[in-house]
């Protein structure tokens, strides 16, 4: 399954660059994402807890950073997540891309995802997955939006600071997103109802 | 942890101890012992385990055994009065509206329900309640006529 | 297979089951009332709640009535309760025309009504007509009462504005007026599957032109919701062919559908034009 999604940051392509590959603070602006080990410096393990209504899953997964286009400001993100209670798994491949958009960002997300197991095979309108995830990035890019605007008020932050380049890019945020995407499967079942 | 209940089924009263989540499909096959009631898709498509909760069609395995406490459950066993088959019965055998049966005690059962609740049903509402449940074998057009024929005989015993 | 374990309860008054419902909301605990979306997720364990507080004893739930020009349906209420009509007028014969477009008969005999709207499926009949018909939802929990509003009551797919352990206690519709016209039209694959696309439309007739219009659309989206722009094109207009049209043209330009591979885009918003002519020229007939 291949969906589309776009959100919009209030910084300069180079900052959204360098906050969205910023792991720790994209992972506090999802709401259930957890991250638990850095592997190496392109490979990261979390958690992701969702529900959709009586459905209520985490799922636990490793994303890996395969490709980093700084001039480009393109990435690729390759996640894996399964179930822990044998529901099901998935795989993923996301793209992103930053563009200039006014004063501020657009990031553009490409997302495929591949889902087995019973979260996959009790399908019914996967379109409510596309549905959940712009839910889920507007949320995402709410929190984003309050974390940055909290940051540039206050007098020297990670924000203003210049990051040091050889920081290990991450895209664990946008890997803990697809992760989720990818399981907010909910009640798509060929019943007949 | 299991719950003592009692469930009348077909009139007789079975004291079972069943866990929460037993179905009330699995309580009546597996604690009380009538298997007639078959577990097709088990989630509630296939209509396979219905049986009458106080009179109408319900699918057994979307409740769970402790919520049938104190209610009247028939299944397909109660249909006969000893040897002499129900019309519903004779009429799925003449009119050829079974191939392997798994099907046909749901069918039978929603058929009674609804043939009970209104004798004189009309076509369009009888194909329309009929089409609540599957058949792999017959391709309907012989339940429907089995179901039709049945009405009638329910109808002139009155 | 079978649902995994869980802890029942099954309390004799709403006070009861809201307290329960507060003790175990945060544990995984939901409430049972017709089962008949939740048990089978159970059955397949995407669903795992760790407790159930089963509501169908708790008495007084059960009830419908005409109150204040509102229509009240308890949280007990069976979708079969509408297979008669439950008040007389355009709304009890709305309901009970919409009412069999739900699944089939076994499972309207024991899904409840508000079951329907905390479950809020996209391709819900009761959801689209609580959002087109404007209706209060009425919370209950420990904190107290609040009434929501369709538009703050639905929030996505599976989703409502419902805390973790707050009983949808009772839904009210207003009363159409008594002159009022209606219209739904659903589309799926097979009797009895879950729609694909469904449309609702209300208006009166005064003096040749159409007031009060309300139009919905219901399983194109993550959730039911009015097509303002389109009802805007018909207020005060003549029910021409030409105007219905061009109303439901107007909700295809707006909705946003659901996309998957069982179904693209472009055919729910197709659908969606269809139906909403369609409803709308059934209730001007």
């Amino acid at each position: 399954m291949e969906f589309d999604n776009t959100l919009e940051v209030s910084l300069p392509p180079d900052e959204a660059w360098r906050v969205l590959l910023d792991i720790r603070r994209i992972a506090a602006c999802i709401p259930g994402a957890e991250l638990t080990e850095v592997v190496d410096e392109r490979t990261y393990k979390g958690k992701v807890s969702v529900r959709i209504g009586p459905v209520a899953m985490s799922l636990v997964g490793r994303a890996r950073l395969e490709e980093v286009d700084h001039a480009n400001r393109r990435a690729r993100v390759k996640a894996q997540g399964a179930d822990p209670k044998g529901r099901g798994s998935t795989d993923s491949v996301i793209d992103f891309r930053l563009e200039p958009a006014g004063n501020g960002t657009r990031v553009l997300i490409h997302t495929d995802v591949k889902l087995a197991g019973s979260i996959a095979q009790y399908g019914r309108g996967s379109g409510m997955i596309q549905s959940v995830a712009s839910q889920l990035i507007a949320r995402f890019g709410e929190a984003l939006k309050t974390q940055i605007a909290e940051s540039s008020s206050r007098p020297a932050t990670a924000a203003n600071a210049v990051p040091p380049p050889a920081k290990p890019a991450s895209g664990l945020a946008l890997i803990a997103r697809a992760l989720w995407d990818s399981i907010v499967r909910v009640f798509r079942r060929q019943q007949r109802r | 942890m299991k719950i003592a209940l009692t469930l009348n089924v077909n009139g007789r009263d079975h004291p079972v101890q069943v866990e929460a989540r037993r179905t009330l499909a699995d309580a009546i096959r597996e604690e009380c012992g009538l298997t007639g009631t078959h577990l097709g898709c088990e989630h509630g498509v296939c209509g396979a385990c219905t049986i009458l909760l106080d009179g109408e069609p319900v699918r057994s395995c979307l409740m769970f055994a402790v919520q049938a406490a104190g209610r009247r459950v028939r299944t397909v066993e109660g249909l006969a009065e000893g040897e002499k088959l129900h019309p519903l019965q004779r009429a799925f055998i003449e009119h050829h509206g079974l191939q392997c049966g798994y099907c046909t005690p749901g069918f039978l059962m929603l058929a009674t329900g609804a043939l009970e609740r209104n004798p004189d049903i009309g076509d369009a509402e009888l194909l329309e309640v009929l089409s609540a449940n599957l058949c792999r074998c017959t391709g309907y057009k012989n339940i429907v006529t089995a179901v039709r024929a049945a009405a009638g005989e329910m109808r002139l015993r009155r | 297979m079978k649902p995994a374990r869980f802890e029942y309860h099954a309390p004799k008054t709403v006070e009861s089951a809201v307290a329960l419902l507060a003790e175990v909301a945060p544990r995984e605990g939901r409430v049972l009332a017709g089962g008949q979306s939740l048990v089978p997720a159970m059955a397949l364990r995407l669903a795992m709640p760790g407790h159930l507080v089963d509501i169908n004893g708790v008495a007084g739930l059960d009830r419908v009535r005409v109150e204040a020009r509102e229509l009240v349906i308890d949280a007990c209420v069976r979708h079969a309760a509408f297979h008669r009509q439950v008040v007389g007028g355009p709304l009890g014969a709305l309901l009970s025309h919409v009412v069999r477009h739900i699944a089939h008969y076994p499972i309207r005999i024991r899904g409840t009504f508000c079951g329907s709207l905390a479950h809020a499926d996209p391709a819900s009949e009761w959801c689209l007509v609580a959002a087109t018909l404007g209706a209060r939802m009425t919370a209950r929990s420990v904190r107290g009462t609040r009434v929501l509003t369709a538009a703050d009551f639905f929030q996505g797919p599976m989703a409502t504005a419902l805390a973790a352990d707050e009983l949808l206690a009772e839904a009210r519709l207003p009363l159409l007026p008594a002159d009022a016209r209606f219209g739904f039209h659903e589309f799926s694959r097979r009797a009895g599957d879950f729609a694909v696309a469904m449309s609702l439309a209300t208006f009166r007739i005064g003096n040749g032109v159409m007031t009060g219009v309300r139009l919905g659309i219901g399983g194109v989206e993550g959730s039911p919701r009015r097509i303002g722009a389109a009802e805007a094109m018909l207020e005060g207009q003549r029910p021409s062919s030409t105007v219905l049209r061009a109303a439901a043209d107007q909700v295809a330009r707006t909705v946003e559908p659901l996309d998957d591979a069982r179904y693209a885009a472009g055919y729910r918003r197709d659908l969606a034009r269809v139906l909403a002519r369609r409803a709308l020229e059934s209730a001007a007939a």
